[in-house]
């Protein structure tokens, strides 16, 4: 009797108020998509290399072709999530290697865009070129890269 | 408040109700980016920047314009033109910052080597080659124990070559950039520190430079450590009735810079030893080796991304066996140009990610790094000084 008013009282609105936090969790969570312009024949294979590319140490495919990157603005949400969660370089750590990249001459650095349809038509339109979006989806010129390669072990 | 501000203020308002557009893409494989810095100036004594002596001053302004061009997949080339006012130390010139030829020599996946030709950037310290761009320097002064405003046209930019590599070890980047060159030559600023008034002569280097830096960056700039190094010999040439003779002066410093970067928390500290020589300028001014140490600690805070807090203790010394400055009281000068220890405290506010405003406070002790062409009477200048700046920056 105690058993089952404890549950009814206590434990049942507990359970159901995680339920509702993991709830929101997963909605508040993004998920993100590495994508290449079809040209690109041998995609970043681990996050060191994806984090070598976006911070400008690796500027050349394995073909030698030059890699043009597209990113959201630095306070854009999925920027954040971007290189906080799969980079795991802080936005500021980033902005920081861009700028003294770009005002000390020594290289281009990633091209902003302003929503979806822009990223999309970017990387779509643009040879050897890689971006990023929230969820995958089915376009044109444009190859997904497998997520699974960038999770688990960062120092992969 | 003068009509240049007015104008300046205006077009800052512009900025801020403009839409936000970082990079202009020209064409396919040409870029061109910019910036524009306006600064304000209050000091208890001394001037710093204009006449900021119990007054503002708003001579501090930076414009910047960069364009960079991908030729084919190993050529690119770059420029960069600088627009400069600094108080009476620079009156607004229009200047070539960098304009160079960049080939990539030899790449793998984990080594680069290539080199660049024309005006290229030394690599001094952490700052040094983005120094004048406001987004990228931690204060609206930077730490004046390393990157002297005096001498900021020295090491600034040189014309020749850099060879440079960069090498993948570990989780990190392993770099080395050497340059050699001849500098910009605009030194007045050294040359008044050293003799004052007097000095009727140029101080110019007549031959090329060496200037280099070793860096490794672990895990993307989390943690970075690098050494530079520069040998710099200035010849003077005597003007008319000068009562100097045609002597040398040479900086071989070295700086040993350590930085780590977490998600909140910068701390960064560099420390500089320079052994100098003053050599062969006759009777008026007997030769003259002194060594200069001097150093920094920094700590940022990173309240959120628009928000920041940076600590600063910065201290210099231009003669390490003469820390009080006896020297300067021998011939008639305030003993205090011998030294500065200068605590700063700031704030910085990133209004958009291309909008900037900073203000910062320095609690200063010692004038070793006042500006000589700002404060002409050295035996006008005080030992104890405070400084308020704000700054103002855009970027594109």
């Amino acid at each position: 009797m105690l058993k089952k008013g404890l549950y009814r009282f206590f434990l049942a609105p507990i359970r159901s108020l995680l339920a509702l936090m993991l709830l929101l969790f997963v909605s508040n969570s993004y998920a993100v998509s590495i994508i290449v312009n079809e040209s690109v024949s041998s995609s970043p294979a681990s996050v060191k290399e994806l984090r070598n590319i976006f911070t400008l140490q690796k500027r050349y495919w394995e073909n030698g072709t030059k890699i043009h990157i597209f990113v959201f603005p630095d306070d854009d949400p999925l920027h954040r999530q971007f290189s906080k969660t799969v980079t795991k370089i802080f936005p500021h750590q980033y902005r920081r290697i861009w700028d003294r990249i770009t005002f000390s001459g020594t290289g281009v650095a990633p091209i902003t865009v302003y929503n979806l349809s822009e990223m999309l038509e970017k990387v779509g339109q643009t040879k050897n070129s890689i971006g990023y979006i929230e969820q995958p989806v089915d376009q044109q010129n444009i190859k997904i890269i497998d997520p699974e390669l960038f999770q688990g072990n960062l120092n992969e | 408040m003068s009509k240049k501000f007015q104008l300046l203020l205006m077009g800052f308002v512009l900025l801020i109700i403009s839409p936000s557009v970082i990079a202009v893409e020209l064409a396919e494989h040409v870029q061109l980016h910019g910036f524009l810095t306006q600064g304000a100036f209050y000091t208890s004594d001394n001037n710093y920047n204009g006449q900021s002596d119990d007054s503002v001053s708003f001579d501090q302004t930076e414009i910047g314009l960069n364009i960079f061009w991908q030729a084919n997949e190993k050529i690119d080339f770059s420029a960069q033109t600088l627009y400069r006012r600094a108080g009476a130390v620079e009156n607004g010139d229009l200047r070539l910052d960098y304009g160079m030829m960049n080939i990539n020599l030899f790449n793998n996946e984990d080594n680069y080597f290539g080199a660049r030709l024309g005006r290229i950037k030394n690599p001094i310290g952490l700052y040094n080659e983005t120094r004048d761009v406001a987004f990228t320097t931690p204060s609206i002064l930077l730490p004046q124990s390393i990157y002297m405003d005096r001498s900021r046209s020295l090491f600034v930019s040189s014309d020749g070559a850099q060879l440079y590599s960069k090498h993948q070890i570990g989780d990190g980047w392993l770099s080395l950039k050497v340059n050699y060159g001849v500098p910009q030559n605009d030194n007045d600023e050294i040359m008044r520190t050293m003799f004052g008034d007097f000095a009727q002569g140029t101080l110019e280097a007549d031959n090329a430079v060496f200037m280099g830096q070793i860096k490794y960056n672990f895990f993307s700039d989390k943690y970075i450590i690098a050494l530079s190094y520069a040998d710099v010999l200035l010849d003077y040439d005597t003007g008319p009735g000068d009562l100097l003779a045609a002597g040398s002066a040479r900086f071989s410093p070295y700086i040993l810079s350590v930085q780590y970067n977490g998600e909140r928390i910068s701390l960064t500290g560099e420390y500089y030893y320079a052994q100098n020589e003053f050599e062969d300028f006759g009777s008026y001014s007997p030769d003259y080796f002194p060594v200069t140490t001097n150093w920094y600690l920094q700590g940022t805070y990173r309240f959120s991304h628009k928000w920041q807090a940076v600590l600063r203790y910065d201290e210099s010394y231009l003669n390490e066996d003469d820390k009080s400055g006896a020297i300067f009281e021998q011939v008639g000068l305030p003993a205090h140009m011998g030294f500065s220890k200068d605590w700063m405290i700031g704030m910085r506010w990133d209004i958009r990610p291309d909008l900037m405003l900073r203000g910062e406070y320095h609690n200063i002790n010692g004038t070793s790094w006042l500006p000589y062409a700002d404060n002409p009477d050295r035996n006008q200048t005080k030992q104890y000084w405070d400084l308020f700046s704000l700054q103002m920056s855009y970027r594109f």
